[in-house]
């Protein structure tokens, strides 16, 4: 079965922020309905869904098609984490080329405790992934003090700061960056607040080495892609798009630390310097070599997973990444320019939906003050493996 | 349970904080009941002999479901260590969560064990030595919130000489 899926609509809720005051359902309606205006399709035209955001702080698929009237024959529903941004598009795009759908959307919302999830409180199902008995799937454990996601993506910071001798200045390159290019995006929740090299190396570190600007703000706020077939695209007056290729994530003990690529020792894993492969799997599925990539976009809850996954997928050697980023940057005129949205650190936390709507709008020319020159292939990658291409090149 | 105690087992700390208690349960408990009777217990493979960590139910290399608990050398030398160094403010679910905002500052990381495994654990130290990778720790028993006590790792400085 080749792949032959398109990006057709994007759209997110009306505003992302802290505190919307709308319930995760009804900015899904939002993101739901301007994917559908954007595709100008009709909600009728949808027959799949895919979610990876639940209830209560999300939306389940059911509680979704029940309230916007859908009749789907194809859903599909992933586990509440931004790990999962790849394989549900992935899914998306497996779902439209093997016909089990002709139409998927690609639904997340979510609401902070910050937000309307305060409102939530009673619910009574809090996530401690932390407190699984072998410890949590970012390193960290509750019952040693590193709860949640911070400690654990701070370890992981730690190790390769520890290993290669990277520094403060190093991850303030990445979150200023980041800063930078969400002042040119009017959906960034960090648009109007910009950040200086000598603002970060003032911060106070609170976690480890990451200080706050290292760490992305959950917020409220909803994404729908809507996927079909190259056929099926063409009959729509939307730009081309296509889904290019896809690489699933890796796991083992050796590869399961969220917050880091293998070798630095996170977790149980192995010690060593992580050479990527010539060549990874993503890329012969689309046809294209890794210096064909424009720009790349990767999952960003903390500063460090940038060097994450450029080391992961060879974009450097190891330790190299640091310096990689201070030196030439990751702006839009940048060698390879890098979350050009501001990702989740500035443009906030969209589960890295965020990032997809991105890529299609430079591969659309559609990307404003922003618009990479020349975009054509972009790469999804991140530090523990997943990947998507996408490219505006027909097969 | 092997009865096995000395200068390798956990040193039990006091006055260092009550962090977050354990969730106990009856395929685990004996993991949490060597801490309290000051040792360390690990499983040991019954088909292949592999020293296992986490806890589980098979071994990760042969699949074997048979083990028995080892106590064992609770030395080792830092992985990494990390300082929580303030209440986090604003951070659901990626910050600091109760008691451990209560308890900053504190260090907590990650230890290689001379018995080959690496584990988890505060990192008690009050000479700042063990911030750094290599430097030498044992194992100790912390408070929690809790009656069940939970491993970690102390520097010289703290527990004295051990080897
Ligand atoms: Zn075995
Ligand atoms: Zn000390």
């Amino acid at each position: 079965m080749a792949l032959d899926a398109c990006i057709v609509g994007v759209g997110t809720s009306r505003a992302v922020g802290l505190d919307l005051g709308r319930t995760p359902l009804g900015l899904q309606s939002e993101a739901f309905q301007a994917a559908l205006d954007d595709a100008g399709l009709d909600k009728g035209a949808v027959d799949g869904i895919v979610t990876a955001r639940g209830a209560p702080y999300g939306v389940d698929y059911d509680e979704f098609v029940i309230a916007a009237g859908l009749d789907v024959r194809w859903v599909s529903q992933l586990w509440s984490h931004g790990r999962w941004t790849a394989s549900a598009v992935a899914q998306a795009a497996l779902a439209v080329s093997g016909g089990v759908a002709d139409c998927v959307a690609v639904a997340n919302a979510h609401v902070s405790e910050r937000g309307y999830g305060r409102h939530f409180a009673a619910i009574n199902n809090r996530l401690d992934e932390s407190f699984r008995d072998g410890g949590g799937p970012y390193g960290g454990w509750s019952v040693h003090g590193s709860p949640g996601a911070g400690t654990g993506a701070a370890m992981v910071a730690q190790q390769y700061l520890d290993h290669y001798g990277a520094s403060a200045a190093d991850l303030a390159a990445v979150a200023v960056g980041h800063r930078r290019h969400a002042a040119r995006n009017p959906l960034a929740l960090l648009r109007d607040t910009p950040l200086t090299t000598e603002e970060y190396l003032v911060e106070p570190p609170v976690m480890g080495p990451l200080r706050v600007p290292d760490i992305c703000t959950m917020m409220d706020g909803a994404t729908t892609l809507l996927v079909t077939t190259s056929e099926r695209a063409a009959d729509l007056d939307v730009p081309f798009v296509r889904i290019a290729g896809i690489e699933g994530i890796h796991a083992s003990r050796d590869n399961y630390v969220f917050f880091s690529r293998p070798g630095l020792g996170s977790g149980v894993s192995p010690v060593y310097d992580y050479v990527a492969p010539p060549t990874s799997p993503v890329y012969g599925m689309a046809g294209i070599s890794r210096d064909d990539i424009d720009a790349l976009y990767l999952y960003d809850p903390f500063a460090h997973m940038v060097w994450m996954a450029l080391e992961r997928w060879g974009f450097c050697g190891p330790g190299e990444a640091a310096a990689l980023v201070r030196e030439r940057g990751m702006d839009i005129d940048s060698p390879l320019p890098i979350n050009t949205n501001g990702g989740l650190l500035a443009e906030g936390h969209l589960f890295g939906y965020g990032h997809i709507i991105e890529m299609t709008r430079q591969l659309r020319g559609a990307a404003g003050d922003r618009q990479v020159d020349g975009a054509a292939a972009l790469q999804w990658a991140n530090g523990w493996g997943d990947s998507l291409i996408l490219t505006n090149e027909r097969v | 349970m092997s009865t096995h105690t000395g200068a390798t087992g956990l040193i039990p700390l006091a006055g260092r904080g009550r962090g977050l208690a354990p969730l106990v349960h009856p395929e685990i408990e004996p993991f949490w009941s060597s801490i309290a009777a000051g040792e360390l217990s690990l499983q040991r493979c019954g088909g292949c002999r592999t020293l296992r960590f986490p806890v589980a139910p098979v071994c990760h290399s042969c699949l074997s479901p048979e083990f028995a608990w080892e106590a064992i050398d609770t030395r080792g030398s830092v992985n990494v260590v990390v300082e929580n160094a303030r209440p986090t403010e604003g951070m659901p679910r990626i910050g600091l969560e109760p008691p451990w905002l209560e308890l900053t500052p504190y260090l907590t990381g990650a230890v290689d064990l001379d018995c080959g495994l690496r584990l988890p654990g505060r990192i008690v130290c009050d000479c700042g030595a063990a911030r750094s990778p290599g430097t030498r720790v044992r194992g100790v028993s912390l408070e929690t919130t809790s009656t069940t006590r939970v491993h970690g790792f102390a520097h010289a400085c703290v527990v004295g000489p051990f080897e």
